[in-house]
């Protein structure tokens, strides 16, 4: 049985720090996702696709927003859609479950809201049967696994586990509830536990495994990363070959968008080139990137303006999104700066004062500002200077 | 620039050339009356530099002269930098020319003179006409100078100029300016004193809106998820109820309690009879019982009460008894009684007949007292009359025995002078011959012996002869006249008092002063005989008090008539009398008191008795009438039915009721569950039916009504929207919190420049100030002058005080216009460029005092500058003592 084990959509989340026009964007790529994992399925063969959990943001979606997916699913129709509540959409009763219910899913998509094993499919003759451990909360403190080791099911079937939350004593990322055995899949003779809730790819054991979500949504970097590249992005392809088999399973990509995080620190406008240089050499399309850029460092106030102009304005707009944040970037205005704005007068004597103002460490709150003002200052005398 | 002279042809008023030359370095003055041209003068000054020579302006055109119309012309002498130039322009429109020569023999015309001009005097040219620049303030036409000397663009670069040149750079230059424009505008873009604006504004009430709306929308989504909470819980108690409730048992149950119901009523109604019946059963046989026990008690209260009348008739005779003797008790103590009170009224009638006894007596001794007094009486003056004799007998008075005493000391002193005049004869004899020596006739008294000698003395000595002593004595015979009338004094004296001595004249005395003593004594004695005594209204005197003795005898005879009194008894006689008859009287009383204290006993007995007696009688009348009653409703209670009857009935009647009462018991035994308490489980029963009915129906409405309720909300996705607005509202917040920090950098920056650029401005005036104030000084000592960045006079400071320059009064006004002039004037020469200030009719507004200081201002200035002063008040300017300008008219 060969079948696409997925996680955490969380169709519907929005993301606040961005402007509208982007955040529209990355919330589309969220509902998309669903024909990813559709089309991912079927290029692999595949008969299925297990959600674990977190299909939706919330619970109280619109309309528009929970159908779309369900009739993404409804165009796939060779494959069978298994959905399970996970901490953000978890059941309640009369809540969006009850809904998906009311609304007569197609035939090709079921969903989970009790445990219990259900018979899913039909491999060569062996049953195959999904045991679901929904949420029925955001957190639960008893492990919804647990029933599996006593659920029955016919000698000889292949028995697929579902579950929402952490594994015990395997670190803590994403919410640290719901936890789950780390021996689950043996103690319960599951051939595979198929996890959500972490947004990062992880294999827990043989037979265990978080598929992470398919489009990334936060600039989170797993332990130890080498790359700017964020957390999410692909789903997994798992193949079953017999109740005892161990699994075979492989990443398939499936994101839009890669999510990249940049921590610099810059001292001299040199920097800003090599900056750029990195930025561009991420993917040739910079528009299905991402970036949150976090600069620190000092720079003069010309190497501000070429930092405005070489990155934010230019690599910057080819970026599907930019998150940026200058909070550690010292401005030191050098006194080429200074000469610039002007060599002598009043104006010259208030960028002299403001550049001490600057300077001083002490002053936590005005400090930043007067770094400001004197930037402004500068702009403001490149303005004029524009106009005259 | 130095002007040195100017000539007018044809201008204006002037016909032919009038010429003012010899124009100093210093300060000048033109004094001219009116109308004189001193105006057409400055006129033409500015004319000739600033006005184009081919101009066709109409005020270049109004140069000609006012009728004859002709080719005005004006020439200028003055010097600039070491060179003397001569500018010369003939007014003529098309045909004008101007021409302007150099003292190193350069030559322009025309448009190059034009040129040249503007270059030289640093203004700006124009169509029509130069702009004067700094010269327009400086030369000053009439009625103009007491403004303030504002400068015009072209005037205030040069002064910028000169002010940069001497403290550097400060402006900023015009991009300076510029910037706190922009960032003042930017901020006000963003803020205003009220608070956000614009973008800001619209960001902070979009915010607003933002968490409005977030707030709504989050309690939408709890009373969404409350909605489903209540359905389940709905559809729990839904189920609930349809699984708790059988409803054919419950019609079974309660068809069985209503078939219970009606034989436990049948059941009631027997019981209900049978009580009835035993309760009047019972009440027949209580009443048969009673009858009984009230005959049986009827008979029973009579005998008693029958006993209790023997026993009062004979108490009631005992009584009678013991009242007669009490009585005869009480009449016994009576009689006592009666005869000791007219005991007792005898003995107050004897007491009363001693007392009056007493009083005659009293009276008695009172009479035998005054007896004796008037008896005293006599007796004293009798003894009074012999003393008078005895003392009219003695004649030695205390007069008498004085003369005596006078007369002896007269002697004396007589005696005296004749011894002092006397020989004194000393004898010494022995004593047993003493006897033989006489002198005069006497024997001498002692052997030794002195003798004074007055006269013719003879000593005899026995046996011996005599001695004839006859001393001469002055006076001797009025020495021995005195001592004879001394002697004859006292011996008429002696004679007087009738003694023989003086010591007798004094013991006489002594004895009639003793009589006198006596005698008043017995008179004094005499007085307090009879003092009278007011009480008994007895006046003083023996008199009254005979009168008084008379009255008593008179009234002691009448007292004595009425006590039927022969003798005045005795007094102790009297007191014994009275005493036993005092004692008797006691006794009595006592007596008296006794009787009455055993009295008392017997009436006590007596009352007790007589009580006794009634109370007896009223028993006995009552005990008689209430057996006469009880026997008269015995009788007729007989008459009814005999007590045999009555007891016989009660039996049978008694046997009834108990047989009722077991009948009733065994019915009561088989009743079972009362009909009350069945009809409170049917009401129960069918109460818990119509609850299920109602719960089922009200539940289901309920979910249906929230299930309405959920899917009309669950489409619109309320969290989503919630998270949609809660995504705009954190975009918000970090726009607000962008322009709040836009707006703080804006703010530090505008406040930094401002500060920056008010120094600056500060230090870009100090040259302008540092001229001004020594002119100040003298003006207005202890005043500073405060300009504006565009070197305007804003406002003077004195003693501290700010006083706008508007506010000043036209003279000072005009007075600092001019120390500003001069004080441009000076910057410009400081920067190599001498220049003139020209005042027409300046200086018109100030008083005396003032224009004397301002006069001292102009020549102090002139040392520097070069100052034409046009006036036409004569007689002051004279004072100023500057160099005289004249109008000459040249051929």
């Amino acid at each position: 049985m060969r079948f696409i084990h997925s996680s955490d959509l969380q169709i519907g989340k929005v993301f606040g720090y961005f402007d509208p026009e982007v955040a529209s964007a990355l919330q589309d790529a969220r509902q998309a996702v669903v024909r990813s994992l559709g089309e991912a399925a079927l290029k692999s063969s595949a008969t299925a696709v297990l959600i674990s959990g977190d299909i939706y943001e919330k619970q109280q979606m619109s309309q528009q927003t929970v159908a779309r997916a369900i009739e993404n699913m409804r165009s796939f129709k060779n494959v069978q859609w298994h959905l399970m509540p996970g901490n953000h959409d978890h059941f309640r009763e009369n809540g969006l479950w009850d809904r998906l219910v009311r609304m007569q899913l197609p035939s090709n998509v079921a969903v989970h809201t009790q445990p219990g094993a259900v018979q899913i499919a039909d491999a060569a003759g062996v049953p195959v049967f999904l045991l679901p451990a929904p949420l029925r909360f955001t957190s639960s403190v008893e492990d919804l696994t647990a029933y599996m080791d006593e659920e029955v099911t016919p000698e000889g079937a292949i028995r697929i586990g579902m579950a929402h939350g952490s594994i015990q004593g395997f670190g803590s990322e994403g919410e640290a509830s719901n936890y789950v055995a780390p021996g689950r899949a043996d103690s319960a003779g599951l051939s595979y536990l198929a996890m959500g809730d972490w947004h990062r790819q992880i294999r827990v054991n043989d037979r265990c495994w978080y598929s992470g979500t398919p489009e990334p949504d936060q600039f989170k970097l797993p332990p130890n990363a080498v790359t700017s590249h964020c957390n999410g992005g692909s789903a997994l392809l798992v193949e079953i070959n017999g109740s005892k088999a161990l699994p075979v399973v492989s990443p398939v990509p499936t994101g839009r968008y890669q999510w990249h995080r940049f921590e610099k620190t810059l001292t001299e406008d040199a920097q800003i080139d090599l900056l750029e240089s990195e930025l561009r050499a991420l993917d040739s399309d910079l528009s299905k990137l991402v970036v949150d850029l976090r600069v620190t460092g000092a720079l003069s106030l010309s190497g501000r303006k070429k930092f405005e102009e070489q990155i934010l304005q230019s690599v910057g707009a080819a970026l599907r999104g930019l998150r940026f944040d200058e909070a550690g970037l010292v401005l030191n205005p050098t006194d080429q700066d200074l000469d610039e704005i002007d060599h002598a007068g009043f104006v010259r004597v208030a960028a002299d004062r403001l550049k001490v103002l600057a300077a001083v460490m002490s002053n936590q709150g005005q400090a930043p500002l007067a770094a400001l003002a004197l930037k402004r200052l500068y702009i403001e005398h490149l303005r004029q200077a524009a106009r005259s | 620039m130095k002007i040195r002279s100017i000539e007018l042809t044809n201008f204006r008023k002037f016909v032919g050339t009038v010429r003012v030359e010899n124009i100093g370095d210093n300060v000048n003055v033109l004094v001219g009356r009116n109308e004189l041209g001193k105006s057409t003068l400055l006129e033409a000054i500015n004319g000739v530099i600033f006005e184009k020579a081919k101009s066709t302006a109409a005020h270049v055109k109004a140069f000609r002269h006012f009728v004859n119309g002709t080719v005005p012309e004006v020439k200028l002498a003055f010097d600039i930098d070491d060179k003397s130039w001569t500018i010369h322009k003939r007014f003529a429109g098309q045909a004008g020319k101007a021409t302007l020569t150099c003292s190193d023999h350069r030559l322009f015309e025309d448009d190059a003179a034009e040129a040249e001009l503007q270059r030289l005097l640093g203004f700006a040219g124009g169509r029509g006409g130069g702009e004067p620049g700094i010269w327009g303030t400086l030369w000053v036409q009439q009625g103009q100078s007491f403004g303030d000397a504002a400068l015009d663009d072209q005037g205030q670069r040069t002064m910028q100029g000169c002010l940069e040149a001497q403290v550097g750079l400060v402006t900023g230059g015009a991009r300076g300016q510029k910037i706190p424009k922009a960032v003042k505008e930017a901020l006000d873009a963003l803020r205003s004193s009220k608070g956000p604006r614009g973008k800001f504004k619209e960001a902070v009430d979009r915010l607003a809106d933002s968490k409005q709306e977030t707030a709504e929308l989050e309690s939408k989504r709890q009373s969404v998820f409350q909605l489903m909470e209540d359905l389940a819980r709905n559809k729990r108690e839904l189920k609930q109820e349809a699984d708790g409730w059988d409803d054919t048992a419950h019609r079974l149950e309660v068809d069985a309690e209503r078939t219970k119901r009606t034989a436990a009523a049948t059941h009631a109604a027997e019981v209900r009879s049978a009580t009835d019946a035993a309760k009047l059963a019972r009440e027949r046989a209580t009443q048969a019982r009673k009858s009984v026990d009230d005959r049986a008690r009827a008979v029973a209260e009579l005998e008693p009460l029958e006993l209790q009348l023997s026993e009062l008739n004979t108490g009631s005779a005992t009584a009678v008894a013991a009242k007669a003797d009490a009585q005869a008790a009480v009449d016994a103590g009576e009689a006592k009684l009666s005869d000791l009170r007219s005991k007792t009224s005898q003995n107050a009638e004897r007491a009363r007949k001693l007392e009056r006894i007493r009083a005659i007596v009293s009276l008695n001794t009172e009479i035998i007292q005054h007896q004796l007094t008037l008896d005293k009486a006599a007796s004293l003056e009798s003894e009074a009359g012999r003393l008078s004799e005895l003392i009219g007998a003695i004649a030695a008075t205390d007069a008498a025995v004085t003369r005596i005493e006078e007369a002896v000391t007269e002697l004396s002193a007589a005696d005296a002078a004749m011894n002092a005049v006397a020989t004194t004869v000393s004898f010494a004899i022995q004593e047993e011959a003493l006897p033989g020596v006489v002198v005069d006739g006497k024997a001498l008294d002692a052997s030794t012996a002195s003798l004074p000698i007055l006269g013719k003395t003879m000593i005899t000595i026995q046996d011996v002869g005599a001695i004839t002593v006859e001393p001469q004595i002055k006076d001797r015979a009025a020495l021995l006249t005195r001592q004879d009338a001394a002697h004859d004094e006292v011996k008429a004296a002696l004679e007087a008092a009738g003694v023989k001595d003086l010591a007798a004249a004094r013991m006489a005395a002594a004895q009639r002063k003793e009589y006198l003593r006596r005698s008043s004594d017995i008179s004094k004695e005499l007085t307090n005989l009879a003092p009278g005594n007011q009480s008994k209204k007895l006046a003083a005197g023996l008199a009254a008090l005979k009168g008084h003795l008379g009255k008593l005898r008179g009234r002691l005879k009448v007292e004595m008539e009425k006590c039927e009194l022969a003798n005045i008894p005795g007094e102790d006689e009297l007191a014994s009398d009275i005493a036993n008859n005092y004692a008797e009287g006691a006794r009595f009383a006592a007596e008296t008191e006794t009787a009455e204290a055993e009295l008392a006993g017997p009436q006590d007995a007596l009352a007790q008795a007589d009580k006794k007696l009634g109370s007896a009688r009223e028993r006995l009348a009552g005990l008689n009438g209430t057996i006469e009653t009880k026997k008269a409703d015995l009788d007729a209670g007989r008459a009814g039915a005999s007590d045999e009857q009555l007891s016989v009935s009660a039996e049978t009647l008694e046997r009834d009721a108990i047989k009722k009462d077991e009948q009733l018991a065994e019915k009561e035994r088989g009743q079972g569950e009362s009909v009350e308490a069945i009809d409170a489980r049917i009401k129960r029963l069918e109460g818990a039916a119509t609850n299920h009915q109602r719960s089922v129906s009200n539940l289901g409405i309920e979910v249906t009504r929230l299930t309405a309720l959920i899917e009309a909300n669950e489409g619109a996705g309320v969290e989503e929207m919630l998270l949609a607005t809660e995504a705009e509202r954190d975009r918000l917040t970090s726009t607000v919190a962008e322009f709040e920090k836009e707006a703080a950098v804006l703010q530090l920056l505008s406040d930094t420049l401002e500060a920056a650029e008010g120094e600056a401005k500060t230090r870009y005036l100090a040259p302008v100030v540092s001229r001004v104030e020594p002119y100040l000084k003298m003006l207005l000592p202890g005043a500073n002058i405060v300009l504006d960045e565009d070197l305007r006079i804003a406002a003077i400071q004195r003693a501290g005080q700010r006083e706008d320059f508007d506010v000043l009064s036209g003279g000072t006004k005009e007075q600092l216009a001019v120390l500003t002039r001069l004080a441009f004037a000076e910057l410009l020469l400081g920067q190599g460029r001498p220049a003139t200030v020209i005042l027409d009719d300046a200086l018109v507004f100030s008083d005396d005092d003032r224009i004397e200081s301002m006069f001292d201002v102009l020549m102090r200035a002139g040392d520097k500058v070069q100052i034409i002063v046009l006036t036409c008040r004569k007689r002051l300017f004279t004072r100023l003592g500057a160099a005289p300008l004249e109008i000459r008219e040249t051929a």
